[in-house]
């Protein structure tokens, strides 16, 4: 049976155990709130949710009040504001907030736009978090044009010391809602609230570290903190992004959507989907490694081949030299001498491809991983196009020829014959069977570095070149419905505990994981156990 | 190299620090008013910093940085022992000093710090010294007591009230000079260029008080060569590392100075910072906490 | 072979990057030579019997010798040959404008292609480098004079390489973090490969030369104080012309106008094209306009295509005969799709409300008579302009005299222009000071600097030694011969212990151990000892006193009869109590 009350003299709709806050919420009615989320228990902490409910003698929290039939509630009376207001300039008494009020606002802005992007924040005008702040909402919302009380800033000391987190808990506003995703939501209780009256401050249980206090690194209390008091390091300090993209995470076979920032055509943040439905666990990797990961230094951005002048050396070329020197020399050897390592980080296209060239020309060499690089071995191919940076691809004795292709550099590419820049996950069009046969998509969200291309169209490029026929897609749905049309495809999962994305290790080009890693390491080996006991 | 040590570093207020740094050549040189060029690694930038003080016998340089990019969180993250990679100095020409008479000295920021050499300088001549600091809160105040070992008058001022008078420095030499009638014969300042331009106006338009300000600009080598920290002086182009850094407030092109010259790179801020990934001092906690562990 | 033989080879062509992948990357873009290449053209080489090759060369490499034994095969030795005149072999070999010096005057240019010198310079040069075998001189015996050099560029790096091997004591000053001034400054990656200025500032180092990194001379310390305070003997100031010029012109000071010295010092010294990994911040420009049409213009211009621009347009007053760039820049930067506008000079420079440019206003020129320069003088056409969209401008239209030095020296006469007056050998006007290089004769190239570098060392060696000293001989000696085996403090006296030992599988000769304070400028040795002959893995332990408890970095120095062997800072870290 449909159930009715009133809000704001309309007439809503809602459900058994919904609270006011949510029925208005769906009916379009704005409640400032500072606590409350969807995707977090209700514990009424900052007060600014407040209703005027016919019949009630005080102003209830419309948070936490469930809805009844037939109430009557009204949210934005000249005095339930006034309350707030007071309630809301109590709250401001406490945050660095002396800009909110500030009568040289507008002169402040055209001229110090772009200074002060580091340390504690003293005033909006330093704060990271200023274009997503929602105390500058609720501040709009209220009209706020002075605060009452004296400022007091705590004067606390930056928080800076743990890998990919800087927290600043002179902002901290106490509304807990990083307490309840941490504890409530995914029961890590690595925080909690500290001390007591005026001291109150989250913190961890004894002022540990948090690599010590069972953190895991995944980020949501950033993603939940209505201030700039949580900040993620390395993804701060752009403002709002010039486009948000929903895609997946291929560092594992897992497949989480997730949400990409692209502010100036480069990666800069990653963090879950608003909605709670899609809220899931995300791990250290995912939420904060993936900007450095795929902007770090030595992307490899032109093709290069071997040659010797004065000494023997990786000189840059064109595409077309590039492939045309592949595809003759992969010309010159038997079927059976000619293997792939083909990397399970590609997308089913690329891998796809792969095994339809060798199939064509009769080799049955399409390995994937190094057990199945080592059975190459004893089988002394000559040829070898890896896709996939392993050590011991620089000690196959047999080689006579070697092409690689990955986004970064490595030391064992120095005997490479022939080395082919290609695109990351975020760089291309494409789709990746995950787990439980679920195909994700993944989306070209920036554009590659220098003239990159994706694995799909190099090994086109490289049978066009050798002479096989069939290789000229016209677009990517082309060869999707080629793929959807042939014999099912084996598709290997990415190892789900892995610490690398397509053989380049992440601590290598995020030094934060590798700090992370160490510490893990050494904590864990203190209680006796081992690596594979840290979870990522 | 280890040549510049780093030898105390604190953080007086929030984001900014003190550092005392050994670099005895330039202590034996240096002169009020002159900056030295930092680099913290051999991948910085290059950045200025105007001298507070130095010990000639110690052979230390002393200096204020307040945090507002990479370079200065670099340095943030800095712990006592660590070197910087290169200090260059002392750069600039010395501040114009002289006896003057009285002489008001205006600081806000870093500036709070930087104007302290001269300062001393100018009470050394003998003249009667008047200093304004000035800051957004009280909680960002400091060097109170060294200045008044060398000023006549300590004034404050806080945009928020929060201590001494509310408003800004010009707000109060407007005060000093038209509602008290004080005759002041000479204005230096140190701090950010909107504060100093704000300064400049109103001094001129109160019967062109002498004023004298230290401009903060983008440098790159600090020896004139590259044309970075190019500003309009009197209608010509002067550079703040060679003819400055100290100018004659009036006749500087604030708007440019302002708007234009020192605003180039804010993108590219931002995308550094991403990079940054400092050595995380936790693991060190752990590691040394470990240590002592085992040694019980 | 006989000359009809040498006649019918053609020059060879030193194969480059293509210029669709150049365009994108900074690294170098010629390969250089192979051995046999190199062969084949040094064959080329008609052995003249009165060399022209050698009058164009500023500090006259006996060309024709070291070809000659290119073609023998005999690659160390013409490098050896090389180095007897010019101490940056691989860097002239790159920077060199060959086609109006050396190569000019080949005989064979005639008729055809000269002899490709500047290519075989490199060559061997290269050759040499990598095969990880250094050349240094045999030490002569100390002279106890100290010469000061002021600035690491070109012609500083020459005389210091000239003075060195004279026996005297020298000590550059450089005002940067590292050394090679214009050549790391100025000139980009991709024509001349920071590694290689490295290779020979340390191959200097080694054969004792004293680099002082970090250190701006007139401001630290005037040329005054080097020769009363610091009692050096002589001082020759090479500091370059290192004052941009700009065109005083509306719009110079908006956003996006650098100069190309601030443009190509960021992106060369402070690395910035490898930002964000370094940390210096470039301005990229999607339509970039560089003024002026010298190298340094061409070297700016092809930066930005580089770093990412879209369009990138010269603008120079003259036509393209005129040009000041090597002819091999001007060729490189059109197969890049740089676009030339000649006969062409910015009047205006337009910006939004934001200060930053968007366009160049410009106005075309016809050529005149020629002027001073022997150059057709460039006349304004009244009322052609045509305006540019662009987003960055760079100034590249030359340098003046930078003033930081002559203002705080006394008696040092400058021209008007700023440039100090010497005489022909590089002589000051104030005794036992010297110049040479751009800041004598307003910007100019590596090699003339070059040329004054050893016309003044030879001017100081005449000053200060009056009679003739015999050739120095060079020998090639390998690399790393000692190790530090331990390094204690001894806990009754507080002494500092360090134990060597001889790695290598030969004797070593006259062995000198000096250790000093890291931060005792003037080195006054804490000990100094000569081991006459040190025999392959034989130890030796060397002790000294230490003065002052908190004084923990040493630096210790070991050289042998060949020249120095190496260097180390030592940090002593007091032991727990």
């Amino acid at each position: 049976m449909t159930k009715w009350m009133n809000i704001n003299g309309k007439r809503v709709v809602f459900e058994e155990g919904e609270t006011i806050l949510e029925v208005a919420t769906k009916a379009g009615i704005y409640i400032p709130t500072l606590c409350a989320r969807p995707d977090l228990p209700s514990i009424g902490a900052c007060r600014l949710c407040i209703v005027d409910v016919e019949g009630s003698r005080t102003y209830p929290n419309s948070c936490t009040l469930p809805a009844r039939e037939g109430m009557v509630v009204r949210t934005a009376t000249p005095d339930l504001q006034k309350v707030r207001r007071n309630i809301f300039q109590l709250i401001l008494a406490e945050h660095p907030s002396y800009c909110l009020v500030c009568k040289e606002q507008n002169e402040c802005a055209k001229l110090r736009h772009g200074e002060y992007k580091a340390g504690r924040v003293i005033g909006c005008y330093t704060c990271s978090h200023k274009e997503l702040c929602e105390i500058r909402k609720i501040s709009d919302y209220l009209r706020i044009k002075e605060i009452r009380y004296p400022i007091l800033y705590k004067n606390l000391p930056l928080e800076r010391d743990d890998p990919f987190l800087v927290r600043d808990y002179n902002l901290c506003i106490l509304c807990a809602r990083c307490i309840r995703a941490c504890q409530d939501v995914l029961g890590y209780s690595a925080i909690a609230l500290t001390k007591r009256g005026h001291d109150t401050k989250v913190g961890t249980i004894l002022e540990v570290s948090h690599l010590e206090s069972g953190c895991v690194f995944c980020g949501h209390c950033i993603d939940v903190c209505p201030t700039g008091a949580l900040i993620a390091r390395g993804s701060t300090w752009f403002g709002s992004p010039d486009k948000s993209v929903e895609t997946t995470c291929l560092l594992c076979s897992h497949g989480c959507q997730m949400v990409v920032d692209v502010k100036w055509d480069k990666v800069v943040n990653v963090h879950p989907p608003y909605e709670m439905s899609a809220r899931r666990e995300y791990c250290v990797k995912g939420r904060f490694c993936i900007p450095a990961l795929l902007n770090g230094r030595n992307r490899l951005e032109y093709p290069t081949i071997k040659r010797k002048v004065l000494r023997e050396e990786h000189y840059p070329v064109s595409w077309d030299e590039a492939i045309k020197y592949t595809a003759e020399e992969l010309k010159k050897f038997k079927p059976e001498e000619i293997g792939f390592l083909v990397s399970p980080f590609l997308t089913d296209e690329a891998i796809f491809l792969f095994n339809k060239l060798a199939k064509e020309i009769s080799s049955n060499n399409v390995v994937y991983d190094e057990e199945g690089l080592n059975d190459l071995i004893t089988r002394r191919i000559k040829v070898l196009f890896s896709t996939y940076n392993s050590e011991l691809i620089a000690k196959i004795d047999s080689l006579e020829f070697l092409v690689v292709q990955d986004i970064y550099q490595h030391p064992n590419y120095e005997k490479a014959n022939v080395i082919l820049p290609t695109t990351a996950f975020t760089e291309e069009d494409g789709t990746k069977t995950g787990e439980e046969f679920m195909k994700n998509v993944i989306k070209k969200i920036v554009e590659p570095p220098g003239i990159a291309l994706p694995s799909w169209s190099i090994i086109c490029k490289v049978a066009q070149a050798m002479g096989f026929k069939g290789y000229i897609y016209e677009s990517l749905d082309e060869l999707q419905d080629t793929i959807a049309e042939s014999d099912s495809l084996e598709v290997p999962l990415i190892p789900k505990q892995s610490f690398e994305y397509m053989g380049t290790p992440i601590s290598e080009k995020v030094n934060e994981f590798d700090l992370f890693l160490n510490a893990k390491r050494i904590i864990n080996e203190s209680k006796g156990k081992g690596m594979q006991d840290v979870k990522i | 190299m280890s040549k510049f040590k780093l030898l105390k570093k604190e953080e007086c207020v929030p984001n900014l620090h003190k550092f005392v740094v050994s670099v005895p050549d330039i202590a034996r040189k240096v002169e009020p008013g002159q900056f030295v060029l930092i680099m913290v690694d051999e991948k910085s930038e290059r950045i200025p910093f105007t001298l507070a003080d130095w010990d000639e016998k110690d052979g230390t340089i002393t200096f204020f940085v307040q945090e507002v990019g990479l370079s200065t969180t670099k340095m943030a993250f800095m712990e006592e022992k660590d070197s910087f990679y290169s200090i260059v100095g002392p750069l600039g020409e010395p501040a114009y000093v002289d006896n003057f008479g009285t002489v008001v000295l205006g600081g806000g920021c870093f500036g709070l710090g930087a104007i302290y050499s001269v300062a001393k300088k100018l009470k050394d001549l003998g003249n009667n010294i008047i200093t304004i600091l000035e800051a957004k809160n009280e909680s960002r105040l400091y060097y109170e007591d060294e200045f008044r070992a060398f000023s006549d008058e300590v004034i404050f001022v806080t945009s928020d009230g929060s201590k001494g008078e509310k408003g800004h420095i010009y707000d109060v030499l407007e005060e000093m000079i038209v509602s008290q009638g004080r005759k002041i014969d000479h204005i230096k300042v140190i701090g950010c260029n909107v504060m100093m331009s704000k300064v400049s106006d109103v001094t001129k338009s109160l019967g062109n008080i002498p004023t004298y300000a230290t401009v903060s600009t983008i440098m790159v080598d600090g020896t004139g060569m590259c044309g970075c920290c190019r500003l309009t002086y009197d209608g010509k182009t002067k550079f703040a590392c060679v003819d400055g850094p100290e100018f004659d407030a009036h006749k500087i092109n604030w708007d440019e100075l302002i708007g234009i010259r020192n605003t180039s790179y804010i993108r590219e801020e931002s995308l550094s910072l991403q990079n940054f990934s400092p050595q995380c001092r936790s693991l060190a906690k752990i590691l040394a906490k470990m240590n002592e562990e085992e040694s019980i | 072979m006989k000359t009809k033989e040498r006649m019918q080879i053609l020059r060879s062509e030193m194969p480059c990057q293509p210029p669709e992948v150049r365009g994108k990357n900074f690294r170098e873009v010629p390969y250089g030579y192979t051995e046999e290449m190199a062969i084949q053209e040094a064959q080329r080489c008609l052995n003249c019997k009165k060399p022209k090759c050698v009058e164009g060369c500023p500090v006259r490499v006996p060309i024709p010798e070291f070809i000659t034994l290119i073609q023998e095969g005999k690659l160390f030795e013409a490098a050896k040959k090389i180095k007897e005149k010019n101490v940056l072999p691989a860097v002239c070999g790159r920077v060199c404008p060959q086609e109006v010096q050396c190569e000019e005057l080949c005989i064979r240019g005639k008729k055809g292609e000269p002899v490709a010198i500047g290519h075989l310079e490199r060559f061997v040069a290269d050759y040499e480098r990598l095969s990880g075998y250094i050349s240094s001189p045999v030490t002569v015996k100390k002279n106890s004079k100290k010469i000061a050099i002021v600035g690491s560029g070109p012609s500083g790096l020459t005389t210091a390489g000239d003075l060195i091997k004279l026996g005297y004591e020298v000590t550059v000053f450089e005002a940067f973090h590292i050394g090679g001034g214009v050549l790391v400054y100025g000139i980009p990656e991709f024509r001349l490969p920071k590694s290689v200025v490295e290779y020979e500032i340390q191959n200097l180092e080694n054969q004792g030369v004293k680099f002082v990194y970090d250190n701006v001379v007139g401001r630290i310390r005037t040329i005054d104080d080097l020769l009363s305070h610091d009692s050096f003997d002589a001082v020759y100031i090479g500091v370059g012309a290192g004052l941009p010029v700009f065109m005083n012109i509306p719009g110079e000071n908006l956003k996006g106008v650098y100069s190309s010295n601030e443009y190509l010092t960021r992106s060369n010294l402070m690395k910035a094209y490898l930002f964000p990994d370094y940390d210096t911040p470039l301005v990229l420009g999607k339509n970039v306009v560089v003024v002026g049409g010298g190298n340094v213009a061409m070297d700016s211009a092809r930066t930005a295509l580089r770093l990412g621009a879209d369009n990138v347009y010269i603008v120079y007053r003259r036509s393209r005969e005129q040009m000041p760039a090597r002819a091999e820049e001007i060729h490189h930067a059109e197969e890049e799709g740089i676009q030339f506008n000649l006969l062409s000079n910015p009047v205006e420079i337009l910006g939004d409300e934001f200060g930053r440019i968007n366009k160049v206003k410009c106005q075309r020129y016809k050529l005149g008579e020629p002027d001073k320069s022997g150059r057709a003088r460039p006349i304004p056409i009244e009322g052609e302009y045509f305006e540019l969209e662009t987003d960055l401008i760079i100034i590249s239209i030359g340098n003046n005299a930078n003033p930081l030095i002559t203002m705080t020296t006394s008696d040092l006469e400058v021209n008007k222009w700023g440039n100090i007056v010497t005489d022909e050998m590089g002589r000051t006007s104030k005794p036992f000071v010297y110049a040479g290089g751009d800041i004598v004769t307003g910007a100019a190239t590596v090699i003339s600097a070059m040329g004054a570098g050893r016309r003044a060392a030879s001017a100081i060696h005449e000053d200060l030694f009056p009679e003739k000293d015999e050739e120095v001989d060079f020998i090639t000696v390998p690399k790393e011969k000692l190790k530090i085996k331990e390094i204690a403090i001894s806990p009754e006296s507080p002494r500092l212990k360090i134990i060597l030992s001889n790695v290598s599988d030969k004797p070593l000769d006259q062995v000198k151990v000096t250790i000093t304070h890291v931060h005792d400028f003037f080195e006054n040795a804490l000990l100094e000892t000569t081991i006459s002959r040190w025999t392959p893995e034989e130890e030796h332990e060397f002790s000294c006193p230490r003065m002052q408890e908190n004084e923990k970095e040493y630096l210790l120095s070991v050289k042998d009869i060949n020249g120095k062997l190496f260097s180390k800072i030592i940090v002593v870290e007091e032991e727990n109590k």
